[in-house]
């Protein structure tokens, strides 16, 4: 009986398995930027962004029926010490913008490296339609751009006798986003979202 | 992770200790197969004994093989060194998305030490090995130093690519973790120009003119390339505004030639020579109960030439001034250490001479001898370093107007080393990475759009 119900324990604790988990639950593998992070930011920026009054309304002739915001979504500066693909933060942002039917994007590089690619093949390649053909130069002109950075403060304290052995490292993100009025340079809407992540390694590890 | 196993090795010992103790007559061959095995096992050869045929490699270019063999870790038997050291040779052979890779296996190894269980069996084997055999059984980590200029190597790499954002991440940590060295040791190193230098770069060329003008300060403050921050110093404080700072550096360094519209810029960068090896100081006293032996490492600078090199850029020139002083880092960074690496090997020295009393008294005198030879094959001072870096870093910016240009470097009374010709666009940046050793230049170039080849050297 003993030996079976340790055999059954090894054969558990030896045998590695794959399995898919929640991918918005939360993220505590360590303190280095990680999905959650990704998460609330993209969460709480967009939020922050279609609730913000100053932004209703922005008109101008060439807009016609349709008033929402035209924005391009510019860069995210990452101006922490972790090599992080800020693209992500922005790409989520842009769904969720999208997603609340206040906002027209406009697309970025990519988007227009694209673009111009299937301009070319319809006008050029003999094999699209010529009334279906799309042309150059009826792009949305966008109002505002947003843009921003993430910076973040790291400390750590190395394991010593007045710590017990433990080492703890300190990670605060600050992410600070602004909406700029493209004709007019002015500031409509800024923010910013903090997180603060505590990594605590214990003498056993 | 090292591949070597120092847990089974001071086991061995262990029960040595243990079997001449509990059995002294029964089994007599044992101990001294035992003692024997113990000696060949502590007793391999040093890290330049293993790598000094990649670092030869290297030092004649031939770099290739030189990664292959550093980026074994059964050569180095650290993954921290491998990694350094492969990425480097990589770099210097202007593979840079190569060195990046191997940069980042050093790093890992770097942070699974930190975080590692301080109770881990594995990890107190290795740790009690060091108190017991050699210094040389514990994984290597990289000095302080190493550590630091890997991130700011690292940087070059990304810049390399042309990837700024990345450099300056590189450069970031660079920065934390020499200060937080200063911190650990109480020390100031007056280290740190490379990866400043290079983040006044990033700042400038992502437009963020207030920090670049921080960076300049620091490397002020720093007391190093007068020639680069001190123009920079009086041309930026007044291109921000700051007319009274401007003053006062223009009093200081003189007034900063314009820089004409619609010009380019050229910076080189250097690892000039060989960096420092080290040396074994070991010092054997003869007592009545057998050999004592310490052994400490000692920072050995390098002979290499460290002269600086020209950059000629059409008809202009400039030489490098020194960013970093290598040979000057490791030796203070060994200076701190010492008095412990010291303390650790008197005590293992002791712990040996324990052994012998015990091989002496069951054995006789075949025993005492093997113990002294133990003793002496076994107490080694930590002789691994980054063999691969440079004596020192230096730099050299040379403003050009826009157009095509030949590009060429070259040593004090050497042949210049052609990098063919290219056009460089109003406002450009070019980069020129050069690495000397013995009398060779080995040089690429980053950006600038070559329109002739280098001509056959």
């Amino acid at each position: 009986m003993k030996t079976a119900l340790i055999l059954s324990l090894l054969t558990f604790v030896s045998c590695s398995s794959t399995s898919y988990g929640d991918a918005s639950a939360t993220e505590t593998v360590n303190a280095d930027w990680g999905s959650t992070d990704l998460q609330t930011f993209a969460t709480e920026m967009s939020a922050s962004l279609g609730a913000a009054t100053q932004l209703a309304f922005l008109d101008h002739p060439g807009k016609d029926g349709d008033k929402r915001i035209i924005v391009y979504m510019g860069g995210f500066d990452n101006l922490t010490g972790e090599h992080i693909d800020l693209g992500g933060l922005r790409d989520k942002m842009t769904a969720k913008l999208v997603g609340t039917g206040k906002f027209r994007i406009v697309a970025e590089h990519q988007g227009q490296g694209e673009i111009e690619q299937q301009v070319r093949f319809q006008q050029g390649s003999g094999r699209v339609d010529p009334a279906q053909a799309k042309a150059f130069g009826k792009q949305l002109g966008a109002d505002v751009v947003v843009f921003g950075s993430l910076r973040d403060i790291t400390k750590t304290k190395s394991r010593s006798l007045e710590t017990a052995g433990v080492k703890t490292k300190d990670v605060f993100f600050q992410l600070v986003l602004q909406c700029v009025n493209i004709e007019t340079g002015e500031i409509l809407w800024a923010d910013e979202s903090e997180i603060r992540k505590s990594q605590r390694t214990g003498i056993f590890g | 992770m090292s591949h070597r196993a120092p847990s089974e090795t001071s086991a061995f010992l262990l029960s040595i200790s243990v079997a001449t103790t509990m059995t002294p007559t029964r089994d007599r061959l044992a101990p001294w197969a035992k003692a024997l095995l113990t000696v060949w096992l502590a007793s391999c050869a040093t890290y330049s004994d293993r790598t000094g045929g990649a670092l030869e490699d290297f030092e004649q270019a031939s770099f290739a093989h030189a990664e292959s063999v550093f980026a074994d870790e059964e050569n180095t038997q650290s993954a921290f060194l491998s990694g350094a050291e492969a990425g480097l040779v990589s770099f210097t052979d202007g593979r840079y998305e190569d060195a990046i890779h191997h940069f980042e296996q050093a790093f890992v190894e770097v942070v699974e030490l930190e975080n590692a269980a301080l109770l881990d069996p594995e990890a107190l084997g290795r740790e009690m090995s060091t108190w017991a055999l050699s210094e040389e059984l514990s994984d290597y980590p990289g000095e302080g130093y190493e550590r630091v200029l890997l991130h700011a190597i690292w940087g070059l790499a990304y810049l390399g690519l042309g990837n700024v954002e990345d450099m300056m991440v590189e450069v970031r940590r660079s920065n934390r973790l020499l200060a937080a060295e200063e911190r650990f040791h109480q020390s100031e190193y007056r280290s740190g120009g490379l990866a400043t230098f290079l983040s006044a770069i990033g700042h400038e060329l992502t437009g963020q003119l207030d920090e670049a003008y921080i960076d300049y300060k620091i490397l002020s403050k720093l007391g190093v390339a007068k020639s680069l921050h001190g123009p920079s110093l009086v041309r930026i404080s007044r291109s921000i505004g700051l007319a009274e700072a401007s003053d006062q550096w223009e009093q200081e360094f003189g007034p900063a030639a314009e820089i004409p519209v619609g010009s380019a810029r050229v910076i080189l960068i250097a690892g000039l020579g060989m960096g420092p090896t080290k040396r074994e100081v070991r010092v054997s006293v003869a007592t009545g109960e057998g050999l004592l032996t310490a052994a400490v490492p000692e920072v050995v600078r390098n002979q290499h030439s460290i002269l600086p090199v020209t950059l000629h850029v059409s008809q202009h020139a400039v030489k490098t001034v020194m960013l970093e002083d290598v040979q000057r880092l490791a030796t203070e960074s060994i200076a701190d250490r010492i008095a412990w690496l010291a303390a650790k090997s008197i005590l293992r020295t002791v712990i040996k001479r324990e052994l012998r009393q015990k091989l002496d008294k069951e054995i006789g005198v075949a025993g005492a001898i093997i113990g002294d030879v133990f003793n002496m094959a076994t107490e080694r001072a930590d002789l691994r370093c980054w063999s691969t870096l440079p004596s020192s870093w230096a730099a050299a910016r040379i403003y050009v107007p826009g157009g095509e240009h030949s590009i060429a470097v070259d040593l004090p009374g050497g042949p210049p080393v052609d990098l063919g010709r290219v056009i460089l666009s109003p406002g450009e940046t070019m980069f020129v990475f050069v690495r000397t050793m013995n009398h060779d230049i080995h040089a690429r170039q980053v950006g600038g759009l070559l329109v002739a080849p280098p001509a056959e050297q």
